[in-house]
This record gives C-alpha cells, sequence and structure tokens, in this order.
C-alpha cells in the first residue's frame, strides 16, 4: 500500500460534514457545529463483512437511527 | 420522534411518551445493492384517531424522513482531485462504466429509538425551548454473531449530542466514503485513505420550518454540497468512474430516488 500523505481529519469549514476512512473499512465522520460550545460530534462506522468483527454500525444505519431521532 | 415531540407540543396534542422501532433488511435494486426500512412509531398518551393521524404525517414529513424517502434534497456534487483540479459533476451521463468492485451488503438488523422524556427543556415561562434527546439502540446481524451500539440524537442546550439531519448526513457522508472505497479502481499507487467526502448544509429556517412543514405535510427542499476528494487526479480517477461509484451509494440512491419504506405502522399504544 502506498504511504498516507493525506492530511488528518479536520473541519475546515462551520457545520460541515468530514468523512474519510481511517484503515481497513472503517470511516470516521465529524459534524461540525458552526458554534464552539457545540460538537463537534463524531461518528465511527464499520462495513459489513461476513465474519468481520466491526468498529461501528454500517453507514446507512447511522442514517437510520437518526431518522428514529 | 423530536419532530413529532414538538408538532404534538405545539398542537396541543397530549402525548406522553413515543418510541420508534426500524427494521433494516438488505434490497436488491437494478444494478446496485440498497436497503429497505419497516417502521413502527408507538405513541403513548389519550390521544385520538384524528391526532394519530395528525402525528402520523408529522412522521412521515419531518426532514430526515423527507430527506430519505421523499427526494427532498437538493445535491450539489463537486469532485477534487488531489492532484487539486475541482470539477462540479451535472446530471450523470448515460453511458457511465460499468465498475466491477461490490458495494458492502448492508446486515440486517434493527433500530431502537426511545425517547428521554427528562431532557425536554422549558424556559421560566414553561414555553418549551428545546424538545430533548432520544436513545438509539442498533442491532445488526451477520453470519456468525450480532452486534450493537447506541447512538444519541436530538436538541438540547448542552450541545453534547448532534440533532438528528445532520446526523443523517453524516450517515450519507460515510456511506460515500465506504462506496467509493470499494468501487474505485485505485491503482498501487494511489492510496484509499486520501479519500474524504466533505458535506456542506443549508440548515436555514431551524425548528420553525420543520416542525410547521411536519405538521402540515408539506416537503421542503434542502440543499447540500458534497465534495468528493479522491486520489491521484483526472487521467488516473476519471470523473465518470467517480459519477459511477457515486451513483451506486445506497444513500445517494435513497435520497435521490426514495423507496426504502417499506412497511409503515402509526400506532397508539
Amino acid at each position: 500500500m502506498a504511504q498516507n500523505n493525506a492530511p488528518p481529519v479536520s473541519l475546515e469549514t462551520p457545520r460541515s460534514i468530514v468523512a474519510r476512512p481511517v484503515g481497513n473499512e472503517t470511516v470516521l465522520t465529524l459534524i461540525g457545529s458552526g458554534d464552539h460550545s457545540r460538537g463537534p460530534w463524531p461518528f465511527v462506522t464499520g462495513i459489513s463483512g461476513l465474519n468481520a468483527d466491526m468498529a461501528g454500525p454500517p453507514a446507512q444505519y447511522l442514517s437510520v437511527a437518526a431518522w428514529a431521532a | 420522534m423530536v419532530t413529532v415531540v414538538g408538532v404534538a407540543y405545539r398542537g396541543g396534542i397530549p402525548l406522553e411518551d413515543i418510541e420508534v422501532d426500524f427494521e433494516v433488511e438488505p434490497v436488491e435494486g437494478p444494478g446496485s445493492l440498497g436497503f429497505g426500512v419497516r417502521e413502527k412509531v408507538t405513541l403513548k398518551g389519550n390521544i385520538s384517531e384524528g391526532d394519530r393521524v395528525r402525528l402520523q404525517r408529522a412522521s412521515r414529513y419531518c426532514p430526515v424522513g423527507q430527506a430519505l424517502t421523499k427526494g427532498s434534497m437538493v445535491i450539489e456534487d463537486e469532485v477534487q482531485w488531489r492532484s487539486g483540479e475541482i470539477t462540479a459533476l451535472s446530471a450523470a451521463p448515460a453511458n457511465l462504466p460499468v465498475l466491477e468492485g461490490a458495494v458492502p451488503v448492508i446486515q440486517p438488523g434493527t433500530v431502537h429509538g426511545s425517547y428521554l422524556l427528562d431532557t425536554k427543556e422549558y424556559d421560566d415561562d414553561g414555553v418549551m425551548q428545546h424538545e430533548g434527546e432520544a436513545k438509539v439502540y442498533i442491532t445488526t446481524r451477520n453470519l456468525t454473531h450480532t452486534s450493537r451500539w447506541t447512538v444519541m440524537a436530538g436538541h438540547s442546550s448542552a450541545g453534547l449530542i448532534p440533532p438528528p439531519f445532520p446526523s443523517t448526513h453524516a450517515g450519507w457522508a460515510a456511506s460515500t466514503v465506504a462506496t467509493l472505497s470499494r468501487l474505485l479502481p485505485l491503482g498501487e499507487e494511489q492510496d484509499v485513505r486520501e479519500l474524504q467526502v466533505e458535506v456542506g448544509l443549508n440548515m436555514s429556517g431551524g425548528r420553525e420550518l420543520s416542525q410547521g412543514s411536519a405538521a402540515e405535510g408539506r416537503i421542503v427542499h434542502r440543499n447540500a454540497v458534497r465534495r468528493v476528494i479522491v486520489p491521484g487526479n483526472p487521467r488516473s480517477v476519471p470523473i465518470e468512474t467517480v459519477q459511477a461509484a457515486l451513483g451506486r451509494d445506497p444513500i445517494t440512491l435513497a435520497y435521490t430516488e426514495g423507496g426504502i419504506l417499506l412497511d409503515e405502522q402509526v400506532v397508539v399504544g
């Protein structure tokens, strides 16, 4: 695998969401609030593997969970 | 839940508590793998049939439900290569390349949301200021075991948990990354970890617009800009390849085509 020259995950603008792969099939996502008194809020999602452990729920479940809330 | 709670409060409906359950299952569409959900909303309190119908409408037209089932999102896509070039995506042409990879299979599972009653916030005059928070349990099953997580979302002054609408788009951004990771045919010199997806949201209107439109059963179109940053350059990762991959992302398909709500019940329990 090539060397990882990517910049670190950061929130460059307020009210933005940034998602990056962080190894294997895991994704780190940050929600910025645009307000220093709130957030930011991180989520880790993992990708379904037939036998693999998962770091977090599949990304689609995060959206459905938000729908429930 | 928080939208229904807010609509009930403003409509004088005696909603005492609410729970939401989803069953999630993989659904195979034309040329893509997606997912479907079966929803059950349980209302608690002395709810008349008329009020139940009003709250069912609010549930159907909450901002997140609109995004996932009613095509309310107006999406502007941009692609930026790590080499620096950036371009806006126009409508997908008919002859996009067929990509060999497969998107991750979506495991069956359940999502159970319970409302945290004591997180409602009122001002000194007893007027609701924040609808409060919800705790959501996620359970998925694969061939060998069951996995469980807890997610929280809602509206509260403490700022410790995210609102539901951005959380939905966090799932969209993460889903986009997962899909591109699987489908983009990257070369040896390209690192998948250079992928990044950014979503900018137009949050204008706030609670009044969200709850007002939900109460009326009115679709509100909301803008989002999704910037996809990919390794390489436009020659090594052609724009048509990126566009073909985006077109197979399950959340993107839900936003653009809807159809994920397989069944819906709103009951007084």
